[in-house]
């Protein structure tokens, strides 16, 4: 009997895994350096320089993978709700970490904070760039910036549950929730496998898609394929310095407006939609918030630009604006023209629209169009409840009752977020930044839109940020990726305690 | 395979949990909300939420394309309407839950398949089956048969002054060659053991054997055979009357019940067996009934607990055989501690029922391993298998499995490293809980 128990207190389950864990994330740091080789065939093909910074990641990355994945032996193959959260925190700043390593060494010069700034930025498609003068940087450099951008868009976990199959089980699972945005995190098939499949496959159609577009109009082929990679991302890196302005065709505005708009779409509805179920477009609240506050944004934003008197030509009224707009909302943060000049209603619709971003279950940032609508409803149910306290009625978002659980939840997290912003405006302010600069660059964090404002600039760099300043902006950028909840989740004791 | 689940139960989670991690697309319907959204956030698989006699609920969750539709709700009506509405819609194979005897006569099954039911199971009666097998199999801890007991794998528990104790197993096959143990619990972790493994006291050892080999696992293991006439039920549940009834005139029971109603009822529903009337956990009760001079005592009372505690003073009492019905999986490595000889887990018995129904192969048999992280499958060996080409030994296996015996022939053997399969050999595997799909490769081809 005392056997027994010895053995039972041995193979007791440990609170953490971390050996397992380690394993996990080895295995996804080979995937990443499988990644890199495609900036490096860039480099060595357009024969440039950075094929030497390329080389030398690629080989501490797989070095590091293989020595993850094969030297350490766990003890034990489970993993938990609390590792399934932690891999995924640790897949992005690993990723990170090692994708920084061609900015530092390559022809951008960052130092470290500038290279884990800029790489974090990709990843969770901010957008917001510390590189001055990206014209300057190698085509391999340019393109693994995109590269990082679209990998993050749809999420390194799902990307990744999508190609392992050891992966496709409850651990798959707790990994999944932890990326997934949205009030509740709906799969599309069975088993997350399929569905990180069926939504990589919709990704890299648009992608493709939209690459061909670009390519036709006054798009080089590279160039179409960066854009490409950080609109349908709604990441926000361009090929140039002035962003898509440089391009001045109305043609590229309009192609990257659509997209952007359909990167803003929960990919569910599409899938539906492409299986031909249409109505359900139209039917989907979230869906018709998303069109209406276009509409609603768009008239304002023209009496802003009216008011303010600085426009020049048609494309000021209709193309600029909108995709000004849908580019604020869906967090993607290309720049077309100058909207600081547009007047102040115009930059606080925009400081708004950045709050709130798109649909969840896009590859958007912010707080989700979802729980808007939600709070919305509620507070008609509430006023209706004023008027007469004995009426109930369950609120719906697209045709699912949300539970006083999920009400919560979305209380939590619009609480937590906006606590997040004001922390991340209070730290900038006390680094001497003018106080609407601050709380906008830590906006455009949080909800990884990447605009900038005044002293950033629409298309202008971060890198007037101290170096604490950029570390913290990254923190900020990974716990909005991560909703939040994730993220915050290790810090707190209760997540290390038994 | 697409497999749709209707009820959340402890028999439903318990087939969910399975297939998920078979690697099968599991689609799970129950009209708790919050229950299923912890078990859409642990487990990987899809819920809906909704009533299960609802169009709409039965469209989502893939009823269509479902190959297996189980409904295991708590309601037999509603199991057997959702059935016939899913077999409409185009389930390939639907099974249902039932909670009366009739259903499963044989005369009424045709009745039922024209309904659309392909196939019932009947919880009750299968605990009540497990019931009798451990009674007429007194000193092992559970007991399988494999066409018509062709090859039996037998659950011994080794008890501290067992002579195996220390043993390797290897040196458990010099003394014969008719067994072999295919697994061993440990704690509440199932392993597929190796020849250079110990035996510990408190394991229990899974062990295949052929019918002439039954007798030397006894003498090996050190376990005694009792004669059992006399038993004692405590608590008059359903299992406990169908138990009576299945068995006939080969026990005389005592069924000690706490509820006066549910007595009469009993009166008329047992007229062979004695009824009495008081709490099974009072021990002047007990003794009213006989716990001094009986033979087994079988606690299939509703709490988990007092049936563990019932059998513990019936082992005081130097009563040859407990069973217990423990209705909590988490109970059972506990219950097994304290030498309580067989476990009812009427969950288990139930899900590895449907498992066996799904899996195409002989459910008549019945089942009373109470194993929640392994299981027990016969397979057919077809035409032009890998597993034919070469010994087991070579055949590089996955570790969670192990290949107990194979029946040939109308006989059974025993299965060795130099064992060469052929076709058309019905092979029973034991594997832990996940690794069936791996082993689906070898057979299927």
């Amino acid at each position: 009997m005392r056997k027994i128990q010895t053995i039972e207190r041995n193979s007791g389950i440990k609170i953490i895994n971390f050996e397992k864990q380690l394993t996990v994330l080895g295995q996804l740091l080979l995937f990443e350096a499988l990644f890199m080789v495609v900036p490096f065939g860039v480099c060595l093909c357009s024969d440039e320089r950075d094929w030497i910074p390329f080389l030398c990641t690629i080989g501490i990355t797989g070095l590091s993978g293989v020595i993850l994945k094969y030297a350490i032996k766990p003890s034990s193959d489970n993993l938990g709700r609390r590792d399934g959260c932690m891999i995924t925190c640790m897949v992005w700043i690993l990723f990170s970490l090692y994708g920084m390593l061609p900015f530092i060494f390559g022809s951008s010069h960052l130092n470290i904070s500038e290279g884990f700034f800029e790489t974090m930025s990709g990843f969770t498609t901010t957008g917001a760039t510390v590189i001055r003068n990206i014209e300057e940087c190698s085509k391999g450099l340019v393109l693994w910036r995109a590269m990082t951008q679209w990998i993050g868009g749809l999420g390194i976990v799902l990307f990744t549950l999508a190609i392992f199959p050891s992966l496709n089980n409850s651990k798959g699972v707790f990994m999944f929730h932890a990326e997934v945005s949205g009030i509740t995190h709906d799969k599309i098939g069975a088993r997350i496998a399929n569905t990180a499949k069926i939504l990589w496959l919709l990704y890299g159609a648009l992608t493709i898609l939209l690459i061909l577009l670009l390519w036709i109009g006054p798009m080089t082929f590279f160039e179409s394929v960066c854009h490409a990679f950080a609109a349908i991302s709604t990441g926000g890196y361009a090929t140039r310095n002035e962003s898509i302005a440089a391009f001045d065709s109305f043609y590229i505005k309009l192609v990257l407006t659509v997209f952007m708009f359909i990167g803003g779409v929960n990919f569910g509805l599409i899938i539906a939609a492409i299986r031909g179920y249409l109505k359900q477009l139209w039917k989907n609240d979230v869906f018709r918030a998303f069109l209406l506050l276009i509409l609603l944004n768009y008239i304002l934003t023209i009496i802003s630009i009216l008011h303010s008197g600085n426009y020049k030509g048609w494309q000021s009224f209709t193309i600029d604006p909108i995709f000004h707009i849908v580019s604020a909302m869906t967090s993607t943060g290309f720049g077309a023209g100058n909207f600081e000049s547009w007047g102040e209603l115009s930059l606080v619709l925009t400081i708004i629209m950045m709050y709130f971003g798109a649909c969840a279950g896009s590859t958007t940032g912010g707080a989700k169009l979802d729980r808007l609508v939600y709070l919305f409803k509620n507070f008609k149910v509430e006023m209706k409840r004023s008027v007469s306290p004995r009426s109930l009625k369950a609120i719906r978002v697209n045709d699912q009752i949300i539970t006083p659980e999920n009400t919560n939840e979305i209380i939590a997290f619009i609480l937590i977020y906006t606590g997040l912003i004001l922390f991340g405006g209070i730290l900038l302010s006390a680094l001497d930044f003018p106080i609407v600069d601050a709380f906008f660059s830590s906006i455009s964090c949080v909800s990884n839109n990447g605009l900038g404002s005044g002293v950033t600039g629409v298309t202008g760099s971060y890198d007037f940020l101290p170096n604490i300043g950029k570390w913290v902006m990254s923190f900020l950028m990974l716990a909005g990726r991560l909703e939040i909840f994730a993220l915050i989740m290790l810090v707190t004791p209760a997540f290390w305690k038994r | 395979m697409n497999i749709t689940i209707v009820g959340a139960g402890r028999v439903g989670v318990h087939l969910a949990k399975y297939f998920s991690d078979e690697h099968q697309d599991v689609f799970l319907v129950d009209s708790d909300r919050n229950h299923l959204s912890v078990l859409e956030s642990d487990f990987n698989l899809k819920t809906f939420q909704g009533q299960p006699i609802d169009f709409r609920t039965l469209r989502e969750a893939n009823t269509e394309n479902a190959d297996i539709f189980v409904a295991v709700t708590a309601d037999t009506a509603t199991n057997l309407v959702t059935c016939a509405l899913a077999k409409s819609m185009g389930a390939k194979k639907t099974i249902a839950r039932v909670d009366k005897y009739d259903f499963i006569e044989k005369i009424n099954s045709p009745v039922i398949k024209n309904m659309g039911v392909d196939h019932v199971v009947y919880p009750d009666y299968l605990s009540a089956l497990s019931v009798i097998s451990a009674l007429e199999h007194s000193w092992s801890y559970g007991w399988n048969d494999f066409n018509d007991g062709l090859i039996v794998m037998v659950a011994v528990t080794v008890d501290e002054d067992s002579p195996i104790v220390g043993f390797k197993l290897k040196d458990m096959y010099k003394e014969s060659r008719n067994m072999h143990i295919s697994a061993l619990r440990r704690g509440s972790k199932t392993i597929i053991p190796h020849g250079e493994d110990y035996i510990v006291a408190g394991d229990v050892l899974y062990i295949t054997t052929v019918q002439q080999g039954i007798e030397k696992v006894k003498t090996v293991t050190g376990k005694n055979d009792s004669v059992i006439k006399k038993v004692i039920l405590m608590g008059g549940s359903k299992v406990a009357e169908l138990t009576t009834r299945i068995a006939g005139k080969r026990y005389s029971f005592v069924i000690v019940e706490k509820n006066i109603e549910r007595c009469r009822e009993l009166t008329e529903s047992c007229p062979e067996a004695e009824i009495i009337f008081g709490d099974g956990s009072d021990e002047d009760v007990l003794e009213e009934a006989g716990i001094n001079n009986c033979d087994a005592f079988v606690a299939l009372s509703d709490s988990s607990e007092s049936n563990i505690l019932g059998c513990l003073t019936a082992n005081d009492k130097g009563v040859k055989r407990t069973v217990a019905e423990v209705e909590k999986e988490q109970f059972i490595p506990k219950a097994e501690s304290f030498n309580i000889g067989a476990i009812i887990n009427k969950p288990i018995i139930t899900a590895n029922s449907i498992f066996q129904i799904i899996l195409d192969s002989d459910y008549s048999s019945s089942k009373c391993f109470a194993m929640k992280d392994a299981e027990v499958a016969r397979m057919e060996i077809k035409e032009g298998s890998s597993l034919t080409k070469m010994p087991v030994k070579d055949l590089r296996l996955p570790k969670e499995l192990s290949f107990a015996g194979l029946i040939r022939d109308g006989k059974g053997e025993i299965v060795t490293g130099n064992t060469v399969f052929q076709a058309g050999d019905n092979v029973i595997v034991f594997c832990l809980n996940g690794s069936l799909n791996k082993m689906e490769k070898f057979f299927r081809k």
